[in-house]
Order: C-alpha cells, then sequence, then structure tokens
C-alpha cells in the first residue's frame, strides 16, 4: 500500500501534465471535428460533414490526399536516404577521415541556421532570373532550368536542402553512439583479423541500431508534421503541381485560411487532424514492427 | 516503453498541428495598459479654420486618450506612406504609442482571423474593405467597429468612401487615391536599345519579340501569386480587349466572357514564348519578381502603382518609367479601384487612442502624406498626386473597373468567386488547369 502511494506520488506531476497537455486537445479535436466553428460566431454541430466534404469534395479530396502521399514520400526519403547517409557520415567521422574535425563542423553548422535562412539560401541559389546556379550554367553555355518552378526537380531539391540543413542533427547521434561502443570490442575485432568493413558491418552497424531508432522516431514526426521550410520555399499552396504540398500546409490553409468558404473553419481543420492521427497511427504501427527487432534484450 | 514514447511524440505531433500553427500568429503588442495622463499640448490649436463639433470632441477626447497602438498593414510596400502617417499622428499625439508590422500579403487575412479569434487582434488594421468580402466578415462577426458615429469624412470624396462603406454604415477610411496597374519600364534599357513605349497593342507584343531577342525577360512576372498575376492580368485584358473592360463597369458583360478567357490564353501564349523569362515558374514570390526586374535583367514588370515605391527602394539609381498598354485603337486606360485603409477593432483595448487615429487618417493632411508615401495617383480634387510617376502611370484616356472587383460584387448568394480565383489562377499558369476550366467554374457561382 506505502509502495503504491509512493508510485502514485512519482506519476501523479508527469500524468496531469499529459493529461492536460496532451490527451485533453487530443480529445478536443475529435470533438471540433464534428462542428463548424470559424472560432467567433457559434459552434454548429454538422456530425460527420467535415469528414465527408475531406473524403469526397471533388477540390478538397484530391489536395488532402496528395498532400498525404508527398508525407510518405519524403516519410520514406527521410529513412532510406537521410538516416543512412547520416551514419555514413558519422562513421566517416569515427575512423577519423583527414580534416574530420573542420569537416564536422562544417555538416553541423546549418543546423544551428534558422529555416527562413535556409529558405533564403536557396532562392539565391535557384531563383531562375537571378539565382547563381542559372548564372553559372548560362556562363558555361549550359541548359538552365526554373528549379522550384519544374515539378521533375522541386523535390528533389528539397530533399537536398533537408540533408543539408539537418543531416547533422541525427549525423551527431551516430556519432556518439560510435564512440561509446568499448574500445576492448574494436581491439578484438583487430586482434582476430577483422577488416574495415567487417568491422562496420558486424560490430559498428548493429551496435548503432537503437540509436538508429530512435532517429527514426524522431525523423517520421518531423516528416509527418513537415511546415516550414516547404512553405517558405514554395508558398502555401505547395508550389507547381502541390509536390511540396503536406498535410500542415493544406491543414492550414483549410483552418486558417480562406480556402474554405472565404473564411477559417476550424472544425474541418479538426477533421485534418483526425484523419491523419489515424493515419500516423497505422504509419506508428508499421514502425514499430520493423523497429522491435532493433531493440536489445536486457 | 518505446511503444509509449513514440505514441507520445507522435500526439505531441498532433496537436502541434493544430495548435502549433494557431499559435503561430504573431501577436498584436497591446502591451502597454493605457496609463499614461495626457495627450498632447496644442492638439486642439493644430486643427485650423472649421474647427467643428465633432473635431473639438475627439480632441477633448485626446487630452485623456494615451496608451499604445499597434497597427498592422497587409504589404511592406506601403511602409513609407504609414510611417508618414505615424509620424504625422505623432506630432499631434506624442502620448500615444503606435507600432506597426507588414503582414506576408497572401497570408494577411488568414494572420488577421487568427489573431481576431485569439483576442489579441491590431488596434487598427487594413482590410480591402468592399473590394473583397473580408471586411463584410469581420463585420458579421462583429470584429470590426462602426465608424460613422464620430467620423468626419469631410475630406474625403463621397465615391472614394464606398470602398470603406456596408449598408451605409462607415467600417474603413480609404486613402484618396486609386490603387491602379501600371507597365513598368527601365527607361535607361528602352534608351539603349531605342524602343519606344508603344503607341497600340500590337506595337506592345512586337517590343516583347523584340525585347526578347535582345536578350532580355520583357516582363518580369510572379505566376505563384494570384495577385501578382491579377495586377498583371487586369491591364493585358483592358488592352486586349477595352470595350469588354468597359462593359464591365455596369456588368453589361460578364467576368467570364470571352474577351476573359482570350486575354488569359494571350498571356499564357507570352509565356510559351518566353516572354516572361524562360524558367518564370520558378519566380517564387513578388520578392524575385521585383528583383528581377530592378536589377535590369527584365525590361518591364506589371505590377500595382504601389510598387513603385519597392521599385526606388530596391535600386535607387533604376531609372523607372510607366505607361499603360494601348488597345488597338491606341487608346489607354487605367485599372483601378479606390484604395482603402484602415478599420478599428471592435475590442480594441486602446479605443481611444484608436479612434483619434482613425480619425487622423480621414484628414487631408493624413491623406496627402499617404498619397505622397505612395507616389499614387490622387483620387481627390484635394490632394495631388504623389509623384512623377504616378503623372506617367495616371496617363490615360480612362479608368476602368477591374476585373476581380466583379468577382466580389456580382457573384451568387452564398458563393464566393474570389476565393476561386485566388486559388486557382497559380494552376492556369503553372498548367494544371486550362483556362476554359477556370473561368468555367468561376462562372458557375457568377450572377
Amino acid at each position: 500500500m506505502n509502495k503504491r502511494r509512493q508510485y502514485l506520488f512519482f506519476i501523479t506531476p508527469g500524468f496531469i501534465l499529459y493529461t492536460v497537455f496532451i490527451i485533453i486537445p487530443i480529445l478536443y479535436v475529435i470533438y471540433l471535428s464534428f462542428f463548424e466553428w470559424n472560432g467567433l460566431t457559434e459552434m454548429t454541430f454538422v456530425g460527420m460533414e467535415n469528414f465527408k466534404l475531406l473524403m469526397t469534395d471533388n477540390k478538397i479530396a484530391p489536395d488532402f490526399w496528395s498532400a498525404v502521399k508527398n508525407n510518405l514520400k519524403y516519410l520514406l526519403c527521410i529513412w532510406f536516404v537521410v538516416t543512412p547517409l547520416q551514419f555514413i557520415t558519422a562513421y566517416f567521422f569515427y575512423v577519423r577521415i583527414p580534416a574530420f574535425k573542420y569537416i564536422k563542423f562544417m555538416v553541423f553548422m546549418p543546423y544551428v541556421i534558422s529555416t527562413t535562412i535556409v529558405s533564403f539560401f536557396a532562392t539565391i541559389i535557384f531563383n531562375p532570373n537571378i539565382g547563381i546556379l542559372n548564372s553559372v550554367l548560362k556562363a558555361l553555355n549550359l541548359p538552365q532550368g526554373s528549379w522550384l518552378g519544374d515539378p521533375n526537380w522541386t523535390f528533389k531539391i528539397f530533399i537536398m536542402i533537408v540533408i543539408w540543413q539537418s543531416a547533422g542533427s541525427g549525423m551527431m547521434i551516430f556519432y556518439s553512439n560510435l564512440l561509446d561502443i568499448p574500445k576492448d570490442i574494436m581491439e578484438a575485432c583487430s586482434i582476430d583479423g577483422a577488416n574495415e568493413f567487417q568491422k562496420f558491418w558486424h560490430i559498428l552497424l548493429p551496435l548503432s541500431l537503437p540509436s538508429c531508432a530512435s532517429i527514426i522516431i524522431m525523423s517520421t514526426i518531423w516528416a509527418l508534421s513537415v511546415f516550414d521550410l516547404p512553405y517558405i520555399l514554395v508558398g502555401s499552396t505547395g508550389g507547381v503541381k502541390g509536390v511540396l504540398d503536406f498535410v500542415n500546409m493544406v491543414f492550414y490553409r483549410y483552418t486558417f485560411g480562406s480556402v474554405l468558404n472565404a473564411q477559417s473553419n476550424y472544425g474541418f481543420g479538426a477533421a485534418i487532424s483526425t484523419v491523419m492521427l489515424i493515419v500516423i497511427i497505422i504509419v506508428t504501427a508499421v514502425q514499430n514492427k520493423i523497429l522491435s527487432r532493433f531493440e536489445y534484450d536486457n | 516503453m518505446k511503444k509509449k514514447a513514440i505514441s507520445g511524440l507522435l500526439c505531441a505531433a498532433l496537436v502541434t498541428m493544430l495548435v502549433g500553427c494557431g499559435g503561430g500568429a504573431p501577436a498584436a503588442n497591446n502591451s502597454a495598459p493605457a496609463e499614461t495622463e495626457t495627450a498632447n499640448s496644442g492638439d486642439t490649436d493644430t486643427s485650423p479654420a472649421p474647427a467643428e463639433e465633432k473635431e473639438a470632441e475627439t480632441a477633448s477626447e485626446a487630452s485623456s486618450a494615451s496608451g499604445a497602438l499597434t497597427i498592422w498593414e497587409h504589404n511592406t510596400s506601403f511602409e513609407g506612406s504609414l510611417e508618414s502617417v505615424v509620424e504625422g499622428f505623432k506630432a499631434k499625439y506624442p502620448d500615444i504609442d503606435v507600432e506597426y508590422e507588414f503582414k506576408e500579403q497572401d497570408q494577411y487575412y488568414n494572420l488577421l482571423n487568427i489573431a481576431i479569434q485569439s483576442g489579441d487582434a491590431p488596434d487598427v488594421f487594413w482590410t480591402n474593405g468592399t473590394a473583397t468580402n473580408n471586411m463584410s466578415e469581420l463585420v458579421k462577426a462583429g470584429a470590426v467597429l462602426g465608424l460613422s458615429d464620430f467620423l468626419d469624412t469631410k475630406d474625403i470624396p463621397e465615391n472614394c468612401m464606398q470602398i470603406g462603406t456596408i449598408d451605409g454604415t462607415v467600417y474603413s477610411v480609404p486613402w484618396s487615391c486609386i490603387d491602379t496597374r501600371a507597365c513598368y519600364y527601365n527607361k535607361d534599357i528602352f534608351k539603349e536599345n531605342g524602343w519606344e513605349t508603344p503607341k497600340t497593342y500590337d506595337e506592345f507584343v512586337k517590343l516583347l519579340q523584340t525585347q526578347k531577342d535582345a536578350g532580355y525577360i520583357p516582363i518580369s512576372l510572379d505566376p505563384n501569386s494570384c495577385w501578382d498575376l491579377l495586377f498583371a492580368y487586369e491591364p493585358v485584358l483592358s488592352a486586349y480587349d477595352s470595350e469588354y473592360t468597359e462593359g464591365l463597369a455596369d456588368y453589361s458583360v460578364k467576368a467570364t466572357d470571352k474577351p476573359a478567357r482570350d486575354a488569359m490564353n494571350e498571356m499564357l501564349d507570352w509565356a510559351d514564348k518566353g516572354y516572361f523569362g524562360d524558367n518564370y515558374l520558378g519566380v517564387a514570390d513578388e520578392a524575385a519578381m521585383v528583383l528581377t526586374f530592378t536589377s535590369g535583367e527584365a525590361a518591364m514588370c506589371l505590377a500595382g502603382s504601389w510598387e513603385a515605391n519597392t521599385f526606388m527602394d530596391n535600386n535607387p539609381n533604376l531609372n523607372l518609367g510607366a505607361f499603360q498598354i494601348p488597345d488597338k485603337n491606341g487608346k489607354t486606360g487605367m485599372v483601378g479601384t479606390n484604395a482603402n485603409g484602415f478599420s478599428v477593432y471592435s475590442n480594441s483595448p486602446n479605443m481611444d487612442a484608436a479612434k483619434l487615429f482613425i480619425q487622423y487618417c480621414a484628414t487631408i493632411e493624413a491623406q496627402q502624406a499617404w498619397v505622397d508615401g505612395q507616389g499614387a495617383v490622387s483620387g481627390n480634387p484635394n490632394v495631388k498626386s504623389g509623384s512623377d510617376i504616378a503623372g506617367e502611370i495616371a496617363n490615360a484616356d480612362t479608368t476602368y473597373t477591374s476585373w476581380q472587383s466583379v468577382l466580389s460584387n456580382h457573384v451568387k448568394e452564398g458563393e464566393n468567386a474570389s476565393t476561386l480565383f485566388e486559388n486557382d489562377i497559380t494552376k492556369v499558369f503553372s498548367k494544371e488547369m486550362t483556362t476554359d476550366e477556370f473561368f468555367d467554374e468561376i462562372e458557375a457561382v457568377m450572377q
């Protein structure tokens, strides 16, 4: 009994904070999704109307599902392009390539630059009329592009900017994890005659999987809630053909913008969030299934 | 454990989606809680001759009014004007602190709505008046103060007041200038190449090809903003078919008739010919459009009259000229709307100061300061046009009604054509929609 009270003492503050700031807002969002409400006037109960509109309206539904698709595409890029790159970069620092301290600093530096400035750099480089890239290509007599206005390039440029800006954080986590691997294990490998590839493949990679799991969890959240960078790069409509239109941008347009009947609609925005919650749960379930294989038995 | 962590983090992400976006709205700074005692000395005798009762009342209110005012504008190109007006106001009422903020044009109403919903709206804010339905929505929501009871508008002509009046009640103080569109050009580039400003529409089209052949981008255009596209489309439409455009005034023609479609197709044809630059779809925003023109990459730019200052701020050495594109017979016209100004937030905690400011905006002094700051075309016989460039812009045979204002004024009850235009005109230029699809969807909601 006494023991149970002690548990309660430790659990209660966290439980209250978590409930007030996480659980109740989520329940409120779900509740709100059944209403029409512009935040200024009376709330009107509309039942499933917001969901119906989201799923069946011939202008809104394609926008939404295209945005969900873009989020998932971005997520896959994070999992299969950005994360491996982060690990390989961390490995290079671990094996101390020449000038690794300087390179490490340079790789990490963009992480501390604000997204707005990163986007400004992107404009300076990729603007078709006054950007550096087209100027260089013109000087070399090579064909120029519209870059962020070209649907074939927009997503690729976006991923390149993401790698440049945010690869540093995951790389540092991987690097710290690699440094934590006991030296005697690596020495034993060397004595047993393992070459660099064998050390990488059989020792370093498996022992980095726990940090890999953490990075993937965080990256998944960022990928599903991305907003600032694409918004600044191409505006709230997601650019030409909506290539960079993500769910949060759709949410923003329809909830706070004038896109839906020329006024804000919190209820409809809540419906988007609720559907997205279901998508997140599905992605999380798949992710958990995969990540559970990375866990060690203690 | 890990699952708990995952679900916790994912929940946080979800909440961020709703709460975070709302919280991201810039809060109006109303921090100073109105504590200072008196306003300015001399404010009663600054207003000269016809010291009417209303003015006297307002002036006496000023003696007790103080605090901090926050003003929102929708575009940095109005900074010079607003600065001058605020300066004039501060000279009269030095005890009132005034802060002003400029919001991103495309997101202005979103931000304003969020601020109003959160009860943290600016005391004074711009809207487009009756030119769009945003002000009337805010009036319906009770967020805009009716000004008729105290506002003296004797210095502003009746026709200018219409844009700030709904059902006989004044909700905003308009500015005595005409917001028009113009074809700006780089005089130095024209001189170097021996080009003249065109006298007919055909000459204008020929000039585009000549400029292209000479290695210039003929027209700097931002295809990613509905507004920048509109300010280019309307002057092209008026020149392409001036008779049709004249008919928009009394709605004897529809906004979606063939000439409107043909003019847009004409612009798309220009895009294909590279008249906006070979890769113009990558011009991400208005700033990039302005830079392309002011850096000398483009010979011309179709834009609003208020952009003249932005061009000159951007490149003070720019030898800027402006003309209206002539029609096939050489007739020139100015597509213009009266410019709207500020409204007062109905729940402003600094109501006295806000009322004083809005009354000051209605004076000739403030009206002239605004027009001068804009270098704008005056729409008031008592206010002089603001600059030489304004004279060039206003050098037109007639004035046309804005195509976009027809969308607002002749839409079916309960529908919104402006929203369709705002959402989809960029898709026409990126070829996600055809011109006919765009006009057909607008036609379906028009009277």
